[in-house]
């Protein structure tokens, strides 16, 4: 039988370096799809003989992208590792922190990283189709305003942590300073702005997605839509939340089917291995593990802003909850199963991390100068979990009696995700791609399907100069290169 | 700000992927004497975030790993940033420090107006663990001396 094969070829140090391969059969219809990922492996092994207390910072250097979520996760699992509960203001100026965060990277996100496939539109020429044209459609001012608000978040993070990237924040039982008038007084001048900004932000969503009745669609097309399982972090009122919670799982007419403590998610998560990928791929084990498909029977699960939106029973802040409202109005009800809907949620979430930052900035709490217990315990086992922007985010670690790591286990939100990426892109591919015709556009929404995860593979390698070279190749059966689809590689002209 | 404070040696890397860590070794060096004038800061990020740390600076000297395949490990390169070919990225998935230029101008920054890249060659950053191969190793002194040449020229 003669198959061709496509080839997207991304290889970047923001994102790890992946292929998507696109297997076409003789009627150049989409057979079979999926994206290879040569993951950052032996990490944990990487972390084991070294004392439990660096886990805060190394693991923030598994990532360029996220650190800071690395950072929390690694705090919250000392704190049950040495048994010790922080004081209520430790726990809230790690809660400000994490929401500043969530904040700036959700912006970044949202205008140069997956808003131009929506603002700018999916079936725009590639040319146009990054952030300045999205500049070009909310206007001039926007590149500035996004990087102002983000600056001014950072500065406070760094204020807090010692610095934003790789803070030193975060302590078994608390964190490492308390916060000075001065900088309260900052916050509080700066804390109305980022909720103008994220509300700025839904209002432009609204305008130049939502008013687009061809945008919707593409949302709203069956191509891009899995019903899945959904886990994620809620609150006490079971609201959304980022830095602490319990895990509830849906299932995929949103009943809530599992409802547990981070610590206890081997019981309800197994993974499965393939051949072809260094990725494991988890499952909720009471499904089970029946291939890559959705559906009530099937234990794959997805985790992300969406995720986290079809779990809880709301916003946990006012403004984001009306958005909320009105995003599962406009998808058809809770739970909404559109993947391209993660952009959504992502800025619905931005505007509830700077209300809580808002309200974090207004509680007189966060002046306490009691921030940290002292652990007095031996450590032994903890699990930490956190709502990173991609997802959730586990790390769990044994050590023996002196604190020296004996069992790493760390499980990212790209590889929660790893199952329902594969049927993303398959399901993408065979939407969009029919009797053998593949173009930039095309593959660009094949590539849409996955982008909307925010896939981050682990990869912090900072080798200049960083560019996505994207090479889509067309093979024939036997193997030849016929056709070339995307660009080339780059390097320095030194 | 005095104009001779607003010079940047901005050294890249990722200490724990044994090579890709020779910017913040740099950075070390550089540390324990500062270039006169000018501010040494160690970043693991890429991409637009880039941005946070290029945009309060007039003039700066970005130190990174590079892998060209096409040189031998160790080998030292300065040029300025505009000899980077980097193509737009077909993604706004990832960019390079180029696009992040080009974008961030367009959006009305305020960027540095003169931006010197040096570039080490590479053996090694796929293998986790801390420390450089020999000969990147041993490159350490050309970078530096290169860097303090440029960021002198800077304050010129």
């Amino acid at each position: 039988m003669t198959t061709r094969r496509v080839t997207i070829d991304p290889i970047t140090r923001l994102e790890g370096h992946g292929r998507i391969e696109i297997f076409l059969d003789e009627a150049g219809e989409v057979a079979n799809a999926y994206l290879q990922v040569p993951e950052l492996r032996g990490f944990e092994r990487f972390c084991l003989g070294r004392p439990a207390e660096e886990m805060p910072h190394i693991t923030p250097r598994i990532c360029g992208v996220c650190p800071t979520a690395h950072h929390m996760a690694a705090t919250r699992a000392l704190d049950e590792l040495w048994h010790v509960e922080p004081p209520p203001a430790g726990h809230k100026l790690r809660e400000l922190f994490y929401n500043l965060f969530m904040f700036e990277d959700h912006t970044l996100h949202f205008y140069f990283l997956g808003g131009p496939d929506f603002i700018v539109g999916p079936s725009a020429p590639a040319a146009e189709r990054n952030v300045l044209g999205v500049i070009g459609k909310v206007g001039l001012e926007i590149g500035g305003k996004v990087i102002a608000a983000r600056k001014e978040a950072r500065a406070i993070m760094a204020e807090m942590a010692g610095k934003a990237i790789h803070p030193v924040f975060g302590l078994p039982g608390g964190v490492s300073k308390p916060m000075t008038a001065e900088l309260v007084d900052r916050l509080k001048r700066a804390a109305p702005g980022f909720v103008d900004f994220a509300a700025f932000s839904l209002q432009a969503f609204a305008d130049v997605v939502l008013k687009n009745q061809a945008y919707v669609q593409t949302i709203l097309a069956e191509h891009y839509t899995h019903r899945t399982y959904y886990m994620g972090l809620v609150d006490e009122a079971r609201k959304v939340t980022f830095y602490r919670g319990r895990v509830r799982v849906v299932d995929p007419a949103g009943q809530q089917v599992a409802f547990f403590e981070p610590r206890d998610y081997l019981a309800h998560i197994a993974e499965h291995v393939e051949p072809w990928s260094y990725i494991k791929f988890p499952f909720l084990k009471k499904p089970g593990w029946k291939g890559f498909v959705d559906g009530v029977d099937s234990g794959v699960y997805r985790v992300a802003p969406l995720a986290r939106l079809n779990v809880a029973d709301g916003m946990a802040t006012p403004r984001a909850q009306e958005h909320y409202e009105q995003m599962f109005a406009t998808l058809g009800g809770r739970p909404a199963h559109s993947t391209l809907a993660f952009h959504w949620a992502r800025l619905i979430e931005a505007l509830q991390a700077a209300e809580v930052v808002l309200a974090c900035s207004q509680d007189p709490e966060i002046l306490s100068p009691d921030v940290r217990r002292v652990p007095t315990e031996a450590p032994t086992e903890g699990v930490g979990m956190v709502e990173a922007p991609r997802g959730t985010l586990i790390h769990h670690y044994k050590t023996d009696r002196n604190g020296i790591l004996t069992f790493v286990n760390l499980l990212v939100a790209t590889v929660h995700n790893a199952a329902p990426i594969q049927m993303a892109i398959k399901k993408a591919a065979q939407g969009v791609i029919h009797r053998g015709h593949v173009d930039d556009g095309l593959l660009n929404q094949v590539e849409m399907a996955f982008r909307a995860f925010d896939p981050c593979h682990a990869c912090a390698t900072h080798s200049l100069p960083g560019d996505m070279p994207l090479v889509a190749r067309v093979h024939d059966a036997s193997g030849a290169v016929v056709r070339v689809v995307a660009r080339a590689d780059i390097g320095a002209r030194a | 700000m005095s104009d001779d404070a607003r010079i940047l040696v901005l050294c890249l890397g990722n200490d724990l992927r044994r090579d890709d860590g020779v910017g913040w070794r740099v950075a070390e060096q550089l540390e324990e004497a500062p270039p006169a004038g000018a501010t040494v800061r160690r970043s693991a990020v890429s991409g637009f975030y880039l941005i946070d740390e290029l945009i309060e600076f007039d003039r700066v000297v970005v130190v990174d790993a590079v892998r060209t395949g096409t040189h031998a490990p160790g080998d030292v390169f300065a040029f300025p940033v505009e000899a980077l070919d980097g193509p737009p990225g077909p993604s706004p998935h990832a960019v390079g420090l180029p696009t992040v230029l080009q974008v961030g101008r367009q959006c009305g920054l305020t960027l540095p107006r003169v931006i010197h890249v040096v570039a080490i060659e590479v053996d090694d950053m796929d293998t986790l663990g801390a420390g450089l191969t020999p000969a990147v190793e041993a490159a350490l002194p050309r970078a530096e001396a290169l860097v303090r040449a440029l960021a002198a020229r800077s304050t010129a």
